[in-house]
């Protein structure tokens, strides 16, 4: 039996200029040139996918998006401010407080309950714990984790786990949320709660959304896809 | 297999897995061969040369009415200790008949009266001075000692031929004389200890390394797994690659072995080297040690391989251990229990108490169980303590590194359980020690100098008691005619612990008097040397001692050579020592410094090899959550928290147990000296280089978490974790 995945509304949100912006992206790892060339705009509240094959340059495209990489050539600009010219402590600074990240497998911390991992983010930025469990219960509650926020990871399924790795992308109510395959390892059930779980708080909090997928039905949920091909965008959609 | 082996440690990470692997190993190798080879060399020496002492002789003994009436297979020995400047020379006097059947090991016929045979390093120092000073004692050296005989190469000993007559009072009688591994049970309490402080860190370092990268490794195996490998596969596969890696690290062991033993010879133990050859590793024990190793890695990667949490699907979960149960404790306390019985049980035998068994192997047997028990006891306290710390806890670091160490409390114990052990034995050790640090030498104005000569004589050669005897007077003034000698006095003996000895000699030492006799303390050579005027006794005086001094150390020894020859008919029982030499060994100071810088260069050793367990311990650690900490700094950890939080995994345990274990080390301390000694003695704060030990220890521990620190960042950062 198969289970479709039905897509929220894809009503954009309303746009006053794009919140990300690339222009000109490079980037190669020796001779393989991953991003050649891409111009990009993302507008602030907007659920972007960027889709394509095994290797045609998508996750690297996010992570030069998010500051984790620097293009060879071309720039990054974040509200109107440039990424990439900031430095590996500016930009893990930037990630931590105005980006959240949500990856495909093994992102929680093995030792910490799921009420701990979420936490995390908080505590990095200075939260106190008191707040921060307050606030990571909170976030489970909205994730329907309320009852496992004691169990570690291990004692969760690959859905709730993934859920425990958004509700933690968000708990520092992130400008950008960058999702690298977020259903990559689930089945399509779990894959379809965490989507709309990822989507539904997203858009409740105005939280801009990149989404790196090779899977339709996972894109379907965004309001924009980009297809991406040979480190080239290749087309848009919707 | 082994292609498929290759196939999978291709990537440079696995590479890097595996030398790491391969060098832990060797080095875990050359450590327990090492180890054992001393433990061997010294039993080996001890059989070698422990039969020029016959004190310690117990079997081949012939009691004899009249000793100086031997058979052709008897001979007649005395061993006693002579001295020369700074060192100390064991010398055998042998006496036979003239048709002797008795042998000496490693010398055949025994020396006749009036030659010896002695080691080349005694030969070489009596070649380095003049006759008159040194070499007049031994007579006529007709041989060299080969090397089968000497407990090492600068071992000085000497056996001198001699006539029974020589050793009618004093000498015993064998049929043979034999050597034995360890001279008394000391010895044998030492190995123990020794072993324990140095042969756990490097079992714990052998059972880190093998599991580095363990929690990678079970990922490339489980994903085998999913594509089809059967369970006894994959253990096969994994005892393949295990047996090749810890083989070669095996073979590189036995070299690293081979090639340190000559440095290691120049460790000096009561005062001597070790032959090279000694501490080379033997063929037998190299394979026995290196093979065991390797079978030893092999079935903890076969079972590790077979207890795989992945199961045909491929996933890999991560495993939570179970909190170590409470009983653990309970070696700790039984062995803190025994040990505190038998502590007030010499403080009782002290006050009059009869002593029910002989404390020795109980006091030991405890030890060894409180060590154990330290072991078993440390994850649970850690667990329970991580539990409570973790939940008060504020700040990312601390909630991160206290719930690891909560979820996993016997990994975190075993990566410093090595620092634990040896700083528990350095904290013994030094409040042992502390029983003989307040005997030292007195020293002052009212003091006999401690380069006083004092020379025991055997009274019974006078023939009238009296410190006027003419004969003795003549042999003293013989001796005052020694080049060098500025003052002598005889000091005799009588009932109620007065010494006497005349004003005019008193004089002489630099204690004036005008007394015709005076008295002083019976206990001078402790004691303040007060020569107060004096009746004669009642009973008669026997001269017992020879105060001698000297202008400086070569007419020191003159003095020595001319007594112990008894050229002037004086006779001696002994080497006169000074009454700082007689201190030094009265007080076993001279053991004790010994032992205490050899126990000192163990514990560094020993904690040197525990800071590299718990550098691969930590590493392995992160290692294991390397994907999780990498994508922790893509989200944007600073670096600098990843290291807060490594060091903080380490320092917990580290600093939990530190405490406690000096703490426990100082009342084990106690226990031991107390209860070994009936007593009669006590223990006390230890001395400043106790605790630059422990302070080495703890910056070793430093230094090997800032270098895993280090390299966490870098194995960690966004560059890498991307292609994770």
């Amino acid at each position: 039996m198969s289970t479709s995945i039905v897509p929220v509304a894809t009503e954009p949100a309303a746009t006053t200029g794009p919140l990300l912006s690339a222009r000109g992206l490079t980037r190669s790892f020796g001779l393989t040139e991953a991003v050649r060339g891409i111009d990009l705009d993302i507008a602030a509240g907007e659920i972007l996918a960027v889709m394509g094959p095994s290797g045609s340059g998508k996750s690297t495209l996010l992570h030069l998006l998010a500051g984790v990489l620097t293009p060879d050539s071309g720039t990054v600009s974040f509200d109107g401010d440039r990424v990439d010219g900031l430095d590996e402590a500016g930009r893990a600074r930037l990630r931590l407080t105005a980006f959240g990240f949500v990856f495909q497998f093994g992102q929680l911390l093995p030792d910490l309950s799921a009420l701990d991992n979420v936490t995390v983010p908080l505590l990095l930025t200075g939260v106190h714990r008191r707040d921060a469990l307050a606030r990571a219960h909170d976030w489970l509650g909205r994730l329907d984790l309320a009852a496992d926020g004691d169990k570690l990871p291990g004692e969760l399924s690959g859905g709730q786990a993934q859920r425990v790795a958004v509700a933690r992308a968000l708990v520092t109510e992130p400008r950008v949320l960058f999702a690298d395959e977020p259903t990559g390892s689930l089945d399509s059930l779990a894959a379809e709660k965490v989507m709309l779980a990822l989507t539904d708080l997203a858009r409740a909090s105005d939280t801009t959304v990149v989404l790196v997928t090779h899977d339709p039905r996972t894109a379907a949920y965004a309001d924009r896809e980009v297809v991406v091909r040979d480190g080239r965008l290749s087309g848009t959609g919707r | 297999m082994i292609a498929l082996a290759r196939l999978l440690n291709g990537a440079r990470g696995d590479r890097w897995r595996l030398a790491a692997i391969a060098g832990g190993v060797a080095l875990g190798v050359a450590l327990a061969l090492s180890l054992w080879s001393g433990f061997t060399a010294i039993a080996d020496r001890g059989v070698r040369s422990s039969w020029i002492d016959v004190n310690r002789q117990g079997q081949n003994r012939v009691e004899l009415d009249d000793r100086t009436a031997l058979t052709a297979d008897q001979l007649l020995a005395r061993t006693n200790s002579d001295r020369f400047l700074s060192h100390e020379i064991t010398v055998l006097q042998v006496a036979t008949t003239p048709d002797t059947t008795t042998t000496l090991p490693g010398i055949g016929r025994p020396p006749a009266p009036g030659t010896s045979v002695v080691s080349p390093a005694l030969a070489a120092l009596i070649a380095s001075h003049p006759p008159d000073e040194l070499g007049t004692r031994y007579g006529t050296i007709v041989a060299e000692l080969p090397d089968a005989v000497p407990a090492g190469p600068n071992a000085l000993v000497a056996v001198i031929g001699v006539e029974p007559v020589e050793l009618a009072n004093d000498g015993m009688v064998f049929t043979a004389l034999v050597g034995s591994a360890f001279a008394t049970e000391n010895y044998g309490y030492l190995a123990v200890i020794g072993a324990i402080a140095v042969g756990f860190p490097v079992a714990i370092l052998l059972a880190v390394v093998t599991s580095l990268g363990s929690a990678k490794r079970e990922e490339q195996l489980a994903t085998l797994r999913l594509i089809g490998a059967t369970p006894a596969a994959l253990t096969r596969l994994a005892a393949w690659e295990t047996a090749a890696t810890s083989m070669a690290g095996a073979v590189a062991g036995v070299a690293m072995a081979w090639l340190v033993a000559p440095a290691l010879a120049g460790i000096e133990l009561e005062g001597v080297r070790f032959f090279a050859d000694d501490l080379r590793p033997g063929i037998a024990d190299s394979l026995v040690i290196g093979l065991g190793v390797v079978v030893i890695a092999v079935g903890i990667a076969a079972l590790r391989a077979r207890r795989l949490r992945g199961g045909p699907l491929g996933a890999v979960r991560e495993r939570i251990e179970s909190l170590p149960s409470g009983w653990r404790v309970l070696p700790l306390a039984l062995g803190l229990i025994g040990l505190l019985t038998l502590g007030l049980a010499g403080l009782a035998v002290a006050k009059g108490a009869p002593r029910a068994v002989p404390p020795g192997p109980l006091v030991i047997g405890c030890f060894v169980l409180v060590t154990f028990g330290l072991i078993t006891a440390g994850p649970p306290l850690l667990g329970r303590l991580a539990g409570l710390g973790s939940r008060r806890a504020d700040g990312a670091v601390a909630v991160i590194a206290l719930n690891r160490i909560r979820r996993h409390p016997r990994q975190s114990f075993r990566a410093v359980s090595g620092l634990v052990i040896a700083c528990f034995v350095v904290s013994v050790f030094a409040g042992a020690r502390t029983t003989l640090g307040n005997l030292d030498l007195q020293d002052g104005p009212d003091h006999l100098p401690p380069q006083t000569l004092i020379a025991t004589l055997d009274w019974s050669a006078y023939e009238t008691p009296g410190l006027d005897s003419p004969t003795l007077r003549r042999q003293l003034d013989a001796l005052r005619a020694v080049p060098g000698v500025t003052a002598v006095a005889a000091v005799g003996h009588s009932a109620g612990g007065i010494a006497y000895l005349t004003g005019s000699d008193a004089t002489a030492l630099g204690f004036p008097s005008s007394e015709p006799l005076v008295g002083v303390d019976a206990g001078y050579r402790s004691a303040p040397f007060l020569p107060r005027a004096v009746e004669p006794p009642v009973e008669p005086i026997w001269v017992r001692e020879l105060l001698v001094q000297t202008t400086d150390a070569a007419a020191r020894e003159r003095v020595r050579t001319v007594l112990v020859t008894g050229e002037l008919g004086l006779r001696v029982y002994n080497t006169p020592p000074t009454r700082a030499e007689w201190s030094e060994t009265a007080f076993g100071n001279t053991w004790a410094n010994e032992y205490a810088v050899l126990a000192n260069l163990g514990i560094l050793v020993a904690a040197g090899i525990s800071a590299l367990a718990l550098a691969a311990a930590t590493l392995a650690g992160v290692l294991d959550r390397r994907r999780v900490f990498g994508l922790l700094r893509l989200t944007g950890m600073p670096p600098r928290t990843l290291g807060r939080i490594i060091a903080t995994e380490a320092a917990v345990p580290l600093l939990t147990v530190f405490v406690m274990v000096a703490a426990l080390g100082q009342f084990v301390a106690w226990a031991m000296v107390t209860g070994l000694t009936d007593g009669r003695r006590t223990t006390g704060w230890p001395g400043p280089d106790y605790y630059l030990v422990l302070a080495a220890c703890l910056a070793l521990a430093a230094v090997a978490v800032a270098v895993t620190a280090h390299s966490a960042r870098r194995g960690t950062s966004t560059a890498v974790t991307r292609f994770e």
